[in-house]
């Protein structure tokens, strides 16, 4: 893998947008503390990572308001 | 192939990296209207006590940072611990709350980063670089769970 597509913030705090490097990528988050990876991860990877994830969040009894609110929400997924 | 892991191991200089699955049990709904929930700037490094990488997927919805809360960064900001404020604006988030006047300063010069992320995006932050939840201006009530 040589390159990947990246948005970081520019000193003015506006996207850049660019395939770099890993090297450079590396740089970037040395440089600026923060970097977005783009299509990184597979978005099915996360559609079943939620689908698995949420409905296990109300079993949790150290969820304070939270789950309520979630429930309250209807999120798919936690009914 | 993710290039997540071939970035870290370019990062840190080694093959070997340690993951540490952590918050992901701890979701919390982020909302206008519920001003207690609400995450103020603070520094995950500083938190915890030790330096971290941060990498975070969006689970749902598909998009935000536009129509559903994002995070928002203080980028160039993340080389030192900063102190904790006397004065939290939540009970919740005492001892997580960043200085007001160090945190004023900061956003006095330097430009708040909200990016808007995609689900498969991963967005990489330095534990000490300071980030609060985002809610665009016009989001009423849709959530998000980063």
């Amino acid at each position: 893998m040589s390159k990947i597509d990246v948005v970081w913030p520019s000193e003015r705090g506006e996207d850049v947008l660019q395939e770099l490097s890993l090297d450079a990528a590396a740089d970037i988050l040395h440089q600026r503390g923060v970097i977005l990876l783009k299509n990184a991860i597979d978005p099915s990877v996360c559609s079943v990572l939620g689908e698995q994830l949420l409905p296990k969040f109300k079993e949790i009894p150290d969820f304070r308001k939270s789950m309520n609110l979630f429930q309250e929400e209807g999120l798919a997924g936690l009914k | 192939m993710s290039p997540l892991f071939p970035f870290l191991q370019k990062y840190f200089g080694t093959k070997e990296i340690i993951l540490q699955g952590q918050n992901i049990h701890r979701p919390r709904l982020q909302r206008q209207q519920d001003n207690e929930n609400f995450l103020p700037f603070h520094q995950d490094g500083g938190f915890l006590g030790v330096m971290l990488l941060r990498a975070w997927v969006l689970i749902t919805p598909e998009t935000c940072g536009e129509t559903a809360p994002s995070v928002a960064f203080l980028p160039g900001a993340h080389d030192t611990i900063q102190l904790i404020e006397l004065h939290p604006i939540s009970e919740m988030h005492s001892g997580l709350d960043m200085s007001h006047s160090v945190r004023d300063e900061l956003l006095r010069t330097t430009p708040v980063w909200a990016p808007i992320i995609s689900r498969g995006d991963i967005l990489i932050f330095y534990g000490y670089t300071p980030h609060r939840i985002f809610f665009p201006c016009w989001i009423t009530e849709k959530p998000a769970i980063p």
